[in-house]
């Protein structure tokens, strides 16, 4: 029992720094690292669109601008849970395939920036989630290892969409 | 009793629950589930350990590993003026990517395709 409480003390003094190094510097730096992609993202695709880039999809530039746009009011507050909590209904899934298939089918400008836009959007979950990270990198690889790629690919894929559900759900 | 749109209205111990669920999603997912546990352990064993115990324990804390305290508070220091460094860097970068594109548009005469809501007051 004295080695446990001497092990929460030194969790304790180490922790505490961390954590507000942590949420009170490296965070919001991050974030505001994130968001300057994010417009950096935006700006390539209304360049693109200037650039008759958006010729042959015409549909896939509001969307693009849509995702930005989100992205942009919600980086500082978007976690996780937030997106695993909202019960998404089917409609909004479909409408999520229907969208990602249009950006899927675009030319390589367009997707180019769709998955500079995923990867930064990713990025700032996860930074605003770092629990989930640290409980959930163990039992990621270890579901790879042992349920192999393709059906945690089609696990991940599905959390995607509803994630991505939930994101169309919050208002902008 | 039914809601306008034919649900029923969650009783008391439902949005608890729902509640307790969000809580503890929160918690995992900001990573505060550690203090809660560190917070229910440590008391634990306060409570429990007797006071000779107790002494030796704190006085190994911070008698023989307080020095520790030194090295964790200048790598703190270390850290932090990286990442003010690193911002410093990228806000300089975003700040010339700005001013490329300014000048692109400049020069090819063109404007954004997508107005502000201030530009489509101004219109009405």
């Amino acid at each position: 029992m004295t080695n446990a409480l001497f092990i929460c003390l030194i969790v304790t003094a180490v922790g505490v720094p961390a954590y507000f190094l942590y949420w009170h510097l490296f965070r919001p730096v991050l974030l505001t690292r994130l968001k300057y992609r994010l417009y950096e993202c935006r700006d390539n695709a209304r360049i693109l669109f200037l650039s008759d880039g958006f010729k042959e999809h015409p549909k896939a530039y509001p969307l693009l601008e849509l995702f930005c746009n989100k992205s942009i009011a919600m980086v500082d507050e978007v976690d996780l849970a937030d997106l695993i909590c909202l019960k998404v209904d089917r409609t909004t899934v479909l409408k999520v395939e229907r969208d990602f298939n249009i950006v899927a089918n675009s030319s390589i400008p367009i997707r180019k920036i769709f998955i500079q836009w995923g990867i930064t959007i990713t990025g700032a979950v996860l930074a605003n989630s770092p629990g989930f990270l640290i409980v959930l990198v163990p039992v990621f690889a270890l579901s790879v290892t042992a349920l192999w790629f393709t059906r945690v690919k089609r696990i991940v894929l599905e959390v995607i969409k509803r994630a991505a559900g939930a994101f169309y759900l919050k208002p902008c | 009793m039914e809601t306008p749109e034919g649900g029923s209205h969650p009783t008391g111990w439902e949005r608890l629950i729902a509640a307790i669920e969000r809580i503890g999603l929160k918690s995992l997912a900001t990573g505060n589930f550690v203090w809660f546990v560190v917070l229910i352990i440590g008391g634990g064993c306060v409570w429990k350990l007797d006071t000779g115990d107790l002494k030796e324990v704190l006085l190994k804390v911070f008698a023989t590993y307080g020095w520790l305290g030194y090295v964790v508070a200048g790598v703190a220091i270390f850290i932090a003026v990286r990442v003010l460094r690193w911002r410093e860097r990228f806000y300089q970068q975003e700040m010339g990517r700005i001013s490329e594109v300014r000048n692109q548009l400049v020069q090819a005469k063109i404007e954004f395709p997508i107005q502000s809501s201030v530009e489509k007051r101004e219109e009405k």
